[in-house]
């Protein structure tokens, strides 16, 4: 019986979010500088789904926060009955980053996802 | 399942920590607001989301949740076909808290918010809930006169006691005994008596009739009117 319960050590690191997840979410980085557009990750076409959400959000984004007299959008996620996108905008490269999921993250994780970004 | 409970309800959520403000819309039409700011600001905002919500419906998605975290606040939105409830959070927030008990609130409601207009305007965006402190005598003395500021229906009422009373006596005879009987009893204004003090006047006229076997039949049939107003 001593193996029974399996203790967990405090400083034992959590599995990252896309071992726990498996291959459902992937993790993309997307340049949308007019002139120099590009989208790196592991599958073009949820790539180009991760990028379509960007902008689509970030157009709105930008009118909200000028109504909410706020300076920018730092962390966007949009859920459908399909996916879950996220993304935060990384001013140390200019790009964008973010993943795209197939099944639901909590925002908790999310926010700690993107936050290593 | 009605406005006033769901405006509740939505309070309820509100009363969550962080939770700075919360409006409700469906289409154009605003069907609660309470944010921390002006309403003109929160119309705006609404027909920002708005437009968003309807890009989503032209490429047939199924929009259930939008995170939008800015540098100051975060703004949250549960959609549920047309109908998007929406969420201002600070810091403080547990943004999946709210998104829980704000899609169950969604869902329990669902059927109410289906049969909603989307129509500008449609629903009042006042929230009829009000929180009242009476301080002073004389602001509960003001409530309760609010309070009793409806009317009855007793011009219907007269016309169908002075129906039965024609029975018995002359027309100009009922209206003048009626004007009488209102005078003897100090009553001012009978839109304003309660139920059972219109149920009593209205006998009280026909009682003036002396022959006992006219008078019980006469009573037989206010009975039956009073049913039909509920007296």
């Amino acid at each position: 019986m001593s193996d029974s319960t399996r203790i967990i050590s405090a400083t034992t690191p959590r599995p990252s979010l896309s071992s726990r997840h498996g291959n459902d979410l992937q993790f993309f980085r997307a340049d949308l500088t007019p002139g120099k557009e590009g989208v790196a990750g592991p599958d073009p076409e949820a790539g180009q789904r991760f990028v379509s959400e960007i902008h689509f959000a970030n157009f709105y984004a930008r009118k909200i926060s000028d109504i909410l007299a706020m300076q920018r959008m730092e962390i966007g996620v949009v859920e459908d009955r399909d996916f879950q996108t996220g993304f935060t905008f990384s001013s140390v490269d200019q790009r964008w980053h973010g993943f795209v999921s197939s099944h639901r993250l909590s925002y908790d994780d999310v926010r700690t996802e993107l936050s290593k970004r | 399942m009605d406005h006033s409970s769901l405006i509740t309800a939505i309070a309820s959520v509100q009363r969550l920590d962080g939770v700075a403000g919360s409006f409700l819309f469906k289409g154009r039409n605003a069907i609660h607001k309470q944010m921390p700011f002006s309403d003109g600001r929160t119309l705006d905002l609404m027909e920002v989301l708005g437009e968003m919500l309807d890009g989503y419906q032209q490429v047939r998605r199924r929009i259930r949740q939008v995170y939008l975290q800015f540098d100051a606040g975060v703004l949250l939105l549960l959609v549920q076909e047309t109908t998007a409830l929406v969420f201002f959070l600070t810091s403080r927030a547990d943004p999946d808290l709210v998104a829980s008990a704000g899609t169950v609130l969604m869902k329990d409601y669902a059927v109410y918010l289906a049969g909603l207009s989307d129509r500008p305007g449609a629903t009042p965006a006042t929230s009829p809930i009000e929180e009242l402190i009476v301080a002073t005598p004389r602001a509960a003395q003001e409530l309760a006169a609010k309070r009793e500021a409806r009317v009855n229906n007793w011009g219907v009422l007269r016309k169908q006691v002075e129906a039965l009373l024609g029975k018995v006596m002359g027309r100009a005879q009922v209206i003048a005994m009626i004007d009488r009987k209102l005078n003897a009893l100090g009553i001012d204004d009978p839109y304003r008596l309660p139920a059972d003090e219109l149920r009593g006047l209205a006998t009280k006229m026909i009682e003036v009739v002396p022959n006992s076997s006219k008078r019980a039949a006469l009573l037989s049939e206010l009975e039956s009117v009073l049913q039909e107003h509920q007296l």
